[in-house]
């Protein structure tokens, strides 16, 4: 019966291999260096990569192969033993740009963290399919909260911010399944003020502003009927933004001078071209000499000669932009942006909740790498240390994101095998 | 719930709207992206092309260019398995060597870049090191040239090269750059712009590191080096090594000019230094002891020494009071070993007297001038002494004689020859109208305030030669053409004396007396008329200069030649001899007749006696 039912996602396997091949002839672009280097040579890169992508092909088919029912129990296993590999790590894991968050294995080195956002997103999904779950539960919502709290917290120990702030894009996955949408709002605006502040650096202004928006958006609002309610409300939340405003400028003032420099570079990279700046610097040159169509395959000089750090792990985007310019950028992120509709789409059109809930965990951690990752090379983004999905250079994330991607599609093509009610 | 997947949908969306409008803005819309990212990584390297060769009036190569090697070091890839040996080629000790790399290490950031380590390695020692470095790593060389010498001689006329200064630099930064070569003094220098050829770029790909990794745009916008043309020179090598030989041990110089042309046979100042000497790593050392040899061979004689010219004077003068109508070939004065009309003053020699101007020339007779001048500066025909003065004046000047005569050398000095505003000069001289024939007696016999270098003397008997004629001296004869390879020589004006032809004959008449019966009789030579006329100089500090002037043949005149030699006492025993060897040298290709004055001349010593 089950077999009956199966039915391959040939699209969203052909996705995989435009992205995965677009990824490999940018790290080839890198590490090429221009000259005639073999595909295979082993020694490179790109030769590297390509093994990296064998073995995820192979482990991408394996999964496919799964039953789909199997992930069901696998998740809370694969939850145990990804958080206890994570803590061993922060004791015996090796430090790479000062994060303690690697595992070798001979020549190979894995990134658990990477892992742990696949198993997080399915013993979510687990616990969220539970019949029982809601969001209006407060317990209930709390712990659904710490299975993604408490690898974040531990991938924070681990010096690793970047990774852990992956984590934080799950509150979408909670907002499909019901969350007050007055939570993410909050916490854009939040995020919004604490920039605003640090990047006008003036309180007055930013108080100005508070004030002002509160005042037009209270006399939109306004009502007779409610008008206690409604000011006391306008008046709590422009002073908790007041405050907030308040001491993210305080805090910030105490901060001694290098980090204040540190921050300040977020907005201004120019300040410290040498230091802190240097990465957005480079990485906006690179691209911007791109132009319109490029500088051709493998023709890029800036990135060819080294100029962008880490230009084939989180700055590969460097390469994409200067040798294929506005459109191949562009032409890439519109691949990105057609995976993520695909992820959507195979999350909508699942049939059991903790399919789509691992749909939707697929959804916002591709997104958040895309964004913030693509962000930080254009400037738009402080310089946070996490790969481009499918493209940057490196087996542990490549193999994190074919097995995560992999099981959703296993989930949306054993759909019709599965009895479950739409939600 | 469901459409709460839109919204999500719809902000990412939108997040991918605006990075994508924000590439454009920073790939399409904005050029500063691309600027900055050729500026880092595309470096413009100059190409230095090989200075001109410069030839002898033979046509033969007199200087061309020799590779010289800078050994180059590149901190991060660097290994050096036997520094003993390395030591040992360099010429340098352990201690040395520990201490240039340790300099070179020490710039952190530059470790990938090259760096010298040692400079003007000959051939032989870049032969030897090229060897011993099969197993080095992190050494290259470098080559640039060095001034090589076919000819060792003229070092005065050459001049050297050294690499410019930061002054040079700054005050033409668009042709001068850090390193670059430069002709120092002598031709060249006064052809610096010929000979060092248009620069050419070479535009390279440069990494994060500064190395130089490819060929921007294939090479297609390097702008090629050209080379500087050859340059012929005058000079007469041969005649310049035996001028040179001739001076060894004495202080002086010898100007010979082909009177014809103008060109410059030969400019020796001694004493003398070989042009080797100042090329490649010699240069500083050499230079060094050069400038504090107490006898200044740096100093370029022909060219910066001012001497009161002596009695050759009088042939300038014979010919401006001939062309004046002062005197005429039968104006005869009296002598009484001194010149009677101002107390005895100057004094001269017994002699036959009264004397015609050709006796007056053949005996050197002070009186005579002396007379001659007072005769043009009372000259009725003249408002007044004023007139007289600059009349005269004018003479001496068409002749050469108070200022410079353009040779195309560095650095050359005018001589002087007095004017009327100078004498009027109340504080420092006489005052207007407080001086007369008498007071300024002493310039008609070349002493008083006249003074001339050995190049304007050259040039003086030059013109004698050539009849009141003469091109201006100078070097260069010919610059050969890029396309056809062939010499396209220079041209000069002829300047004319206005000094009639005829009355020059006169004046030669009696130079050649001069040589056969009088003071010059040792420049005499069988075969060629050699006219001349020789000097004393008299010296306040030593021994008096001796000086000559003369040419040969009398018709149709080849050399024209000046020689004057420091504290050498009288002008026909040493400077007259001298340009006999060098005249007969010239004329014939070999010294025969005046082999016995070369060897008596050679084993003189003015310097150290």
């Amino acid at each position: 019966m089950a077999r009956k039912n199966y039915e391959i996602d040939f699209l969203s396997i052909l996705l995989y291999l435009a992205l995965v091949l677009l990824g490999w002839v940018s790290i080839y672009a890198v590490s090429s260096d221009g000259g005639d280097v073999s595909m295979w040579d082993f020694g490179t890169e790109h030769g590297r990569q390509m093994i990296w992508i064998g073995i995820s092909l192979l482990l991408g088919l394996v999964i496919l192969g799964l039953d789909s029912r199997i992930f069901e129990p696998l998740a809370y296993v694969a939850y145990g033993v990804g958080l206890t590999v994570l803590l061993f790590t922060l004791f015996v894991g090796k430090e790479v740009n000062g994060a303690k968050a690697w595992l070798t294995f001979g020549p190979a080195a894995i990134q658990p963290a990477e892992f742990m956002k696949v198993a997080a997103a399915l013993a979510l999904g687990r616990y969220m399919s539970e019949q029982q779950f809601t969001v209006r539960n407060i317990r209930k919502l709390l712990i659904a909260g710490s299975f993604v709290i408490i690898p974040a917290l531990i991938v924070i120990l681990q010096n690793d911010t970047g990774s852990a702030l992956v984590f934080g894009s799950f509150l979408i996955v909670f907002y499909r399944e019901g969350l007050s949408p007055l939570i993410p709002i909050l916490l854009i605006l939040i995020v919004i003020v604490v920039v605003l502040t640090l990047w006008l650096e003036s309180l007055w202004i930013m108080i100005a502003i508070i004030a002002g928006i509160t005042l037009v958006s209270f006399v939109v609002t306004f009502s007779r009927k409610n008008m206690m309610r409604l000011g006391a409300l306008h008046l709590a939340v422009a002073l908790g933004f007041g405050l907030l405003s308040f001491s993210t400028n305080f805090i910030v003032s105490k901060l001694p001078p290098h980090q204040q420099i540190r921050l300040k570079v977020l907005f201004d990279p120019t300040i410290d071209p040498s230091g802190a700046g240097y990465h957005v610097i480079q990485s906006k040159i690179a691209i911007g000499s791109g132009a319109l169509t490029g500088k051709g395959f493998t023709q890029g000089s800036y990135t060819k000669f080294d100029f962008v750090p880490k230009q084939e792990t989180d700055f590969i985007f460097c390469a994409i932009g200067e040798e294929f310019g506005w459109l191949g950028s562009s032409f890439v992120m519109i691949v990105l942006f057609v995976l993520i509709l695909r992820v959507y789409y195979m999350a909508e059109n699942s049939k059991t909740r903790l399919a789509r809930v691992y749909g939707y965990c697929v959804l916002s951690i591709l997104a958040f790498h895309v964004m913030v990752n693509i962000g930080m090379t254009i400037g738009l983004v402080p310089v946070i240390g996490i790969p481009l999905p499918f493209f940057s250079y490196g087996g542990s994330s490549l193999l994190a994101f074919t097995v995560m991607y992999f099981i959703l599609i296993n989930f949306y093509s054993h759909r019709m095998s599965v009895l479950g009610t739409k939600v | 719930m469901e459409q709460r997947g839109y919204y999500v949908l719809a902000f990412v969306g939108l997040i991918f709207l605006i990075y994508i409008g924000r590439l454009f803005s920073i790939q399409v819309l904005s050029e500063e992206y691309a600027n900055r990212a050729e500026g880092q990584v595309v470096a413009t390297q100059t190409v230095v092309p090989p200075r001109g060769n410069i030839y002898n009036r033979k046509g033969d190569i007199y200087v061309d260019n020799r590779p010289i090697f800078s050994l180059m070091v590149t901190p991060s890839e660097l290994s050096i398995p036997d520094t003993t040996r390395l030591c040992l080629h360099l010429g340098i000790d352990k201690e040395e060597l520990d201490k240039r790399l340790s300099k070179i290490f020490k710039n952190k950031r530059a470790r990938w870049q090259e760096h010298v380590l040692a400079r003007y390695l000959e051939p032989n020692q870049y032969g030897a090191l090229k060897e011993l470095f099969w197993n080095f790593s992190g050494v290259s060389f470098q080559a640039t040239n060095k001034r090589y010498y076919q000819y060792p001689v003229g070092a005065n006329i050459l001049g050297y090269i050294r690499e410019v200064n930061p002054s040079e630099i700054a005050e033409n930064p668009q042709k001068y750059h850090r390193g670059d070569l430069i002709g120092n003094s002598g031709i060249e220098r006064s052809y610096d712009d010929v000979l060092r050829g248009q620069q050419g770029t070479r535009k390279v790909l440069k990494d994060n590191l500064g190395r130089v990794v490819g060929l921007y745009k294939n090479s297609s916008l390097n702008v090629t080096a050209v080379r500087g043309p050859d340059m012929m020179i005058g000079i007469d090598t041969d005649l310049q090594a035996l001028g040179e030989e001739l001076m060894q041990n004495k202080k002086g110089s010898i100007v010979a000019i082909d009177p014809s042309t103008g060109e410059i046979l030969a400019f020796v100042s001694a004493p003398v230094y070989n042009p080797g000497d100042l090329t490649g790593k010699l240069l500083d050392e050499s230079y060094g002891k050069l400038k504090e040899d107490p006898n200044n061979p740096l100093f370029n004689r022909p060219l910066m020494a001012k001497y009161p010219p002596g009695s050759i004077f009088k042939v300038a003068m014979a010919l401006a009071a001939l062309d004046a109508g002062i005197i005429n070939p039968n104006t005869y004065y009296g002598c009484g070993g001194g010149f009677k009309r101002n107390k005895g003053k100057p004094g001269c020699r017994m002699h036959v007297s009264p004397l015609s101007l050709k006796d007056a020339i053949k005996y050197s007779c002070n009186s005579y001038f002396a007379a001659t001048y007072m005769d043009y500066l009372h000259e009725p025909s003249y408002d007044s002494i004023y007139a007289a003065y600059n009349s005269w004046y004018g003479y001496m000047y068409r002749m050469g004689i108070g200022h410079a005569l353009s040779v195309d050398l560095p650095y050359e000095k005018g001589g002087s020859l007095p004017t009327t505003a100078m004498y009027d000069d109340a504080r420092r001289w006489y005052g207007h109208n407080r001086w007369s024939a008498t007071t300024i007696i002493s310039n008609a016999i070349g002493q008083g305030e006249i003074e001339m270098t050995p190049l304007q003397m050259a040039n003086l008997v030059s013109l004698v030669a050539n009849r009141g004629k003469y091109y201006p001296p100078h070097l260069r004869v010919a610059t050969r053409d890029k396309q056809e390879q062939a010499w396209v020589r220079e041209h000069y004006d002829l300047i004319d004396t206005q000094i009639d032809p005829e009355h020059v004959e006169v004046v030669i008449d009696a130079m050649e007396e001069v040589v056969q019966f009088g003071t010059g009789r040792r420049a005499f030579l069988t075969d060629f008329h050699v006219c001349g006329k020789t000097g004393t100089v008299e010296n306040s500090h030593g021994e008096d200069h001796a000086t000559f002037i003369g040419f040969a043949p009398r018709d149709n005149p080849r050399i024209a030649i000046a020689v004057i030699i420091e504290n050498a006492g009288g002008g026909g025993s040493w400077a007259a001899p001298t340009a006999a060897v060098l005249m007969e040298k010239y004329l014939t290709g070999k010294v025969v007749e005046k082999r016995g004055e070369m060897e008596r001349i050679l084993a003189a010593d003015f310097i150290t006696q």
